[in-house]
C-alpha cells in the first residue's frame, strides 16, 4: 500500500486535509459494488463511497467529517468498540459475519428488509515514518442474494435427504415384504403341494382316474403359484441389484447360452451373434435380461427352424441391442402390454409361463437408464430392442422403489 | 455305525408345523433306523428338553436335533445360539430344517454353529429323498460323539 503523502504537513493535520487526502486516495472505490467507509480513531468518517451512500441513503457530504456513532448508535457498544480499537491500535483486521453479528452499518433493501452483510475492517497506516497509527477501512459486502441462494439450496438438500430417507424406509419395507413372500407365503403352499402328492403316492391304486386328475390339478395349481411368488420376488429385487461395473456382454451371452443349453439343443435353434461391447452394468442383471429375451425367442418359435440373431449397434450416446427371431411374432396392438407384470398372450397349455419375464427385462433396462421395445408382426418373427446409454447418467437413482 | 450296534437313536424334532411333523414321523417310521422321535413345538420347550428341566426331567440326551428356524416364543436362532454355547450340549449335531432359503438365514445359522442347513423340500418325492439322505448320512456314515450316549 502506498504511503500517504502527508510527511510535510503538520501533525495532527487539520481535518479538511485528512478528508482531502483520503478522498484522493480512496476515491476510486466509488466505482466498486462494495460499501467502503474510512474511519479515524475518534470514529470520524473520512471517506464514504457511493455504494454506501446508495445503500444507506446518507450522502457523502452529509456524513464525512462527522462521528459515525451519531448516525449508527449501535456501534457504541463495548463489543464493537473493542474490536474496532484492535484495528486502530494493533493493525489487526477484524470480521463481522452476518451469522454472528448484527450489521455494523445497517443497509436496508428497497423492500425494507436488511441486507445480509459481511463486514471486514482492515487497518490502513496513517503515516509511514512515525510510530504507526491506523485508520480503519470498513468494507461491506452484500451477501443477500448469495445467502438466499444458499438457503434455498439447503432447503432443497433437506428435502432430498428426507426423500432419500423415505426411499430407504420403503425399500426396507419391501425387503421385509420379500421375506414374507418367500417364507410365510410359500410355507402353506409347500404343504398343499407335498400333501396332495403324498395322497397320490400313498393311495395309488385305491383312487380312480378322476380322483387322480383332481390331485393333478391341485398340484399343478400349487406349483404355478409357487412359480408366481418366486417371479414376483425376483421382480421386486431388481431395484436392489449390485453396483455397475465394466461388463463384457460376450461373456454374458456365453453364460446365457450355458444356462439355456437344454432349450437350445432341444429346439435346434441357430443363434448368430455380433461382437458385443463391454458396458457399465450390473452383470448378473445383464445375464437375466439376455436370458429372458433369448429364451422367449426360442420358446415362441414357429414351424420354421428357429433362428435368433443378437445384434449390437453403436449410436451416439447409446448402444442399441437387438434380439431378432423368426418365430410366431406378436400382434403390434399388444406390443406395450407384454412388458407389464403377469400379462400373457397365450394359455398355459400353448406356452407355459408366469408372464413376468419381460416385466423383469423392462425393470432391468430402466435401472440402467435405458429403454426396451418390440417391433413385430404376427407370423413374421419379432425383434426386441434394448437401448442402454454408454455412460450411466449421473444422478440415476441407484435405489429405486418397486 | 450306530445303527448296526443296535442302539436306539434319540432324535429331537423342534417344529411347529404339524404337517412337517406328520411327514417326518411317518417317513422315519418307514425307514430302517431304530429311533425315538421326541417332538416339541417351540424353542422354549426345546431348551427345557435339552436341559432336562421340568416337565422333561427324564428326557434322554438326543443324538441329533432337527431344528426349525421360525418358531413361536423362542425362535430357532436363539435356541441354536443358546445350546451351541453350552459346554456339553454344543456337541450335539443340529440340522437346521426350515422353509426359508433366505441367504441371511443360512449365514446366521452357520455362524451360530449349525451342523448343516436344509431348506424343506416341496413335493412328495423330494421329501422322501431328503429324509432318506438324512438317515443315510447322519445315522449310517457319521460317527457321533460317544459321550452323548448317557
Amino acid at each position: 500500500m502506498d504511503t500517504p503523502q502527508v510527511n510535510d504537513t503538520p501533525y495532527p493535520p487539520p481535518l479538511e486535509n485528512e478528508i482531502e487526502t483520503a478522498t484522493a486516495k480512496f476515491g476510486v472505490l466509488d466505482y466498486a459494488p462494495v460499501g467502503f467507509c474510512l474511519l479515524r480513531q475518534d470514529f470520524t468518517v473520512l471517506f464514504w463511497n457511493r455504494c454506501l451512500a446508495n445503500w444507506t441513503h446518507i450522502s457523502s457530504p452529509q456524513i464525512v467529517g462527522s462521528d459515525l456513532r451519531h448516525w449508527f448508535l449501535s456501534i457504541d457498544q463495548p463489543k464493537y468498540l473493542m474490536r474496532l480499537r484492535q484495528v486502530f491500535e494493533g493493525g489487526f483486521p477484524t470480521l463481522f459475519s452476518p451469522q454472528l453479528h448484527q450489521a455494523l452499518i445497517p443497509c436496508p433493501l428497497p423492500d425494507g428488509e436488511n441486507r445480509v452483510q459481511k463486514i471486514t475492517v482492515t487497518a490502513v497506516p496513517q503515516k509511514a515514518t512515525t510510530q504507526p497509527e491506523y485508520y480503519a477501512l470498513v468494507a461491506i459486502q452484500d451477501l443477500t442474494d448469495l445467502t438466499h441462494q444458499v438457503q434455498s439450496y439447503q432447503t432443497e438438500l433437506r428435502e432430498r435427504q428426507r426423500a432419500q430417507a423415505e426411499l430407504q424406509r420403503s425399500n426396507a419395507e419391501l425387503e421385509q415384504f420379500a421375506y414374507v413372500a418367500s417364507h410365510d407365503l410359500r410355507e402353506p403352499l409347500r404343504m398343499v403341494t407335498t400333501f396332495t402328492q403324498f395322497l397320490a403316492e400313498e393311495y395309488q391304486g385305491q383312487l380312480d382316474q378322476e380322483a387322480n386328475q383332481m390331485i393333478e390339478f391341485a398340484v399343478d395349481g400349487a406349483s404355478r403359484m409357487e412359480a408366481l411368488i418366486g417371479d414376483l420376488l425376483t421382480f421386486s429385487r431388481v431395484g436392489r441389484g449390485a453396483d455397475f461395473e465394466p461388463t463384457d456382454l460376450n461373456a454374458v451371452l456365453e453364460r446365457v447360452r450355458d444356462n439355456l443349453q437344454i432349450a437350445i439343443s432341444e429346439s435346434g435353434v441357430v443363434i448368430s451373434q455380433a461382437d458385443l461391447p463391454t458396458i457399465q452394468a450390473d452383470s448378473a442383471q445383464m445375464v437375466q435380461l439376455f436370458q429372458n429375451l433369448l429364451s422367449n425367442a426360442i420358446k415362441y418359435h414357429s414351424d420354421r427352424p428357429p433362428q435368433v440373431h443378437i445384434g449390437a449397434e453403436r449410436q451416439q450416446e447409446h448402444w442399441l441391442f437387438s434380439i431378432q427371431d423368426n418365430g410366431i411374432g406378436i400382434d403390434p396392438t399388444h406390443a406395450k402390454r407384454i412388458f407389464l407384470v403377469f400379462q400373457r398372450l397365450h394359455t398355459q397349455k400353448q406356452y407355459p409361463g408366469t408372464g413376468i419375464g419381460l416385466a423383469i427385462c423392462k425393470k432391468i433396462v430402466e435401472r440402467h437408464g435405458g429403454s426396451i421395445w418390440v417391433e413385430s408382426e404376427l407370423g413374421k418373427g419379432a425383434t426386441f430392442y434394448v437401448k442402454i446409454p454408454n455412460q450411466i447418467p449421473l444422478g440415476l437413482p441407484r435405489i429405486q422403489p418397486c | 455305525m450306530l445303527n448296526e450296534s443296535g442302539k436306539i437313536i434319540e432324535i429331537l424334532l423342534v417344529e411347529d408345523n404339524p404337517g412337517d411333523v406328520f411327514i417326518i414321523k411317518r417317513l422315519l417310521r418307514q425307514g430302517s433306523i431304530r429311533h425315538n422321535l421326541h417332538h416339541v413345538e417351540d424353542g422354549e420347550t426345546a431348551l427345557r428338553f435339552l436341559h432336562q428341566a421340568p416337565p422333561h426331567v427324564a428326557a434322554p440326551r438326543p443324538h441329533l436335533v432337527l431344528l426349525d428356524l421360525n418358531l413361536p416364543k423362542l425362535d430357532g436362532r436363539q435356541v441354536l445360539e443358546e445350546f451351541k454355547t453350552h459346554p456339553e450340549l454344543k456337541l450335539i449335531p443340529v440340522i437346521v430344517l426350515t422353509g426359508s432359503s433366505a441367504p441371511k438365514d443360512i449365514e446366521i445359522s452357520y455362524r451360530l454353529q449349525a451342523n448343516c442347513y436344509i431348506t424343506k423340500p416341496s413335493g412328495h418325492q423330494l421329501y422322501v429323498n431328503m429324509v432318506q439322505a438324512i438317515e443315510t448320512f447322519w445315522f449310517h456314515w457319521v460317527q457321533l460323539p460317544n459321550l452323548l450316549a448317557s
